[in-house]
């Protein structure tokens, strides 16, 4: 296999990098441990959730981010949490990586739980439980627990998606919707763009580094009034680099909106994928139960609180 | 009229050209201007994240200083600046963690505002981006900060009760924890960039005199 083939059969694969195009046998032997950078991470380059076309998933992410919606139970806002978490695993990454987000896990449970406890939504002519001076309402706490198991359900479907897929994927599935080339070539500018803001931020620390300025030291106020003046570079940064990407669209002939409609537009890298049978079955499946759950929802009253099995825990308030 | 006063207003009446075109200046929407919106909106994604994983209490938020990359992004980009202002927080959100994709879809009326009010201002009342003035000052402070942040936190609240994460109960108390920590952080940011970058951005081609040019 020649050099140009292998690189062919690596973008294939899904992984671009100039380095594994490069260096022929080396990335070959590489290539089983090889991860490819998400939104969010990394992923193993051989992972199972690549298996499915980006739309797809793209798809699947989108029902997955309503569906919590749907239901009032807070053992179905589980359920999805453990199939949001069984789909991360899957897909190859090491669990360890959603420590980063327990923080915030804390953070919204306490919020919601002081919510609930001293701003309680009773019910009418319930009598609270008293511990100490603080009375506790059973209705609130379990609708309380409904609306953490929802919003932690609503989380994990985006921190699945975004550290399952890349910017080349989210693109590559707008285009497939025909999203218009606009709106498709936008997304991609701006994640490309923030990927950028973020490297020349690092660059700007290092110099500040090299002129002696350690920031880690700093008091708290002195960070919070200095973060902002990295704005200045930063941004300065990014109106020259806007500057050459569109005099070089302008160069290329680029045009946003194509009056004569006749004419296809050049996607190569859609070429690179193909959908499967099982990218149909899954996007059936998917719709076919988030119609089939909002339906019951709205028209017979399922999934309701009072049908949930924690209402007796909470002594059958709702 | 005390000296600075008179100062004040032969800047206002010099200002007066900030926002007016040249005569025979034309001035059209471009690919420059839709490069320079996505960069924006990459920017305020960047900012909006860092901000929100910073200093975050839960769905509430606390101090973020996103509302000046909308403010400033539509007072200098017009049009380009609000769907930017729209756009980020999607994104932001999503990447940390803050808001799920419903929520931040509700959200959307209310980073509407939090763009163009500070922007609608400095045009209704001639105000110049480099801040000038004392004019400037107060019309951005007052416009850009507080009645933007204001909305903002109205509308996020109502959102979050409308979602069931907070009761009604305590929805002032979140609006005001919403409304100063939001203010305090974007007036700093905002007022940095508009001080020291409206200068620089002024002088491109992108920079809109009107809502698209």
């Amino acid at each position: 296999m020649s050099i140009a083939s292998e690189g062919a059969a690596t973008a294939k694969s899904g992984m671009w990098d100039s380095e594994a195009v490069g260096t022929g046998v080396k990335s070959r032997r590489a290539a089983s441990h090889k991860m490819v950078k998400t939104m969010l991470g990394f992923i193993p380059e051989d992972s199972p959730i690549s298996y499915f076309h980006p739309t797809a998933r793209l798809i699947s992410y989108l029902f997955m981010s309503f569906l919590p919606l749907v239901f009032q139970t807070p053992e179905l806002q589980l359920l999805l949490i453990a199939i949001s978490i069984a789909t991360y695993a899957w897909a190859g990454i090491p669990a360890k990586n959603l420590k980063t987000y327990s923080p915030m896990m804390v953070l919204i449970f306490l919020f919601i739980g002081i919510e609930y406890v001293f701003f309680p939504a009773t019910g009418a002519g319930e009598t609270p439980i008293m511990v100490g001076a603080v009375a506790l309402y059973l209705s609130s706490l379990l609708r309380g627990l409904l609306v953490y198991t929802r919003v932690i359900a609503l989380l994990f479907a985006s921190i699945v998606y975004f550290s399952t897929n890349r910017e080349r994927d989210i693109l590559v599935a707008l285009r497939t919707l025909h999203v218009p080339f606009a709106v498709s070539y936008f997304f991609g500018l701006v994640l490309r763009s923030a990927g950028t803001f973020i490297e020349d931020y690092h660059i700007v620390r290092e110099a500040e580094k090299a002129r002696g300025l350690d920031m880690s030291t700093a008091p708290f106020f002195t960070k919070v009034t200095h973060f902002p003046m990295y704005m200045i570079p930063l941004f300065t940064l990014a109106i020259r680099r806007s500057e050459d990407i569109s005099m070089g669209l302008y160069a290329k002939g680029t045009v946003l909106i194509q009056k004569d409609k006749s004419k296809k537009r050049p996607d190569f890298i859609r070429t690179f994928y193909h959908s499967k049978p099982a990218d149909y079955l899954l996007t059936a499946a998917i719709t076919a139960i988030f119609v089939i759950c909002w339906i019951m929802s709205i028209y017979y009253g399922a999934f309701s609180l009072s049908s949930s099995i924690f209402n007796p825990l909470f002594g059958s308030i709702i | 009229m005390s000296t600075t006063s008179m100062i004040d207003s032969a800047t206002a009446k010099k200002n007066r050209g900030v926002w007016k075109k040249e005569a025979g200046e034309i001035r059209k929407p471009g690919l420059a201007h839709f490069v320079m919106m996505a960069l924006f909106t990459g920017v305020g994604v960047v900012v909006g994240t860092f901000g929100s994983m910073a200093v975050s209490l839960g769905p509430v938020s606390a101090f973020w200083p996103g509302q000046a990359i909308q403010s400033v992004g539509c007072i200098w980009y017009g049009g380009w600046g609000a769907i930017a202002g729209i756009v980020f927080p999607l994104i932001s959100n999503a990447i940390s963690g803050q808001a799920a994709l419903p929520i931040s879809i509700a959200y959307i009326p209310g980073n509407l505002a939090q763009a163009v009010v500070g922007a609608w201002a400095f045009h209704v009342f001639n105000c110049d981006p480099r801040l000038k003035s004392t004019k400037d000052w107060v019309v951005y402070i007052i416009f850009g900060i507080i009645i933007a942040n204001a909305i903002g936190a109205a509308e996020g609240n109502l959102v979050l009760y409308s979602f069931g994460i907070i009761t009604s109960e305590a929805i002032p108390l979140s609006f005001l924890g919403w409304f100063l920590g939001n203010s305090v952080a974007s007036g700093i940011l905002g007022v940095i960039m508009l001080k020291f970058l409206s200068p620089l951005v002024m002088k491109t081609k992108t920079f809109c005199k009107g809502v698209w040019a």
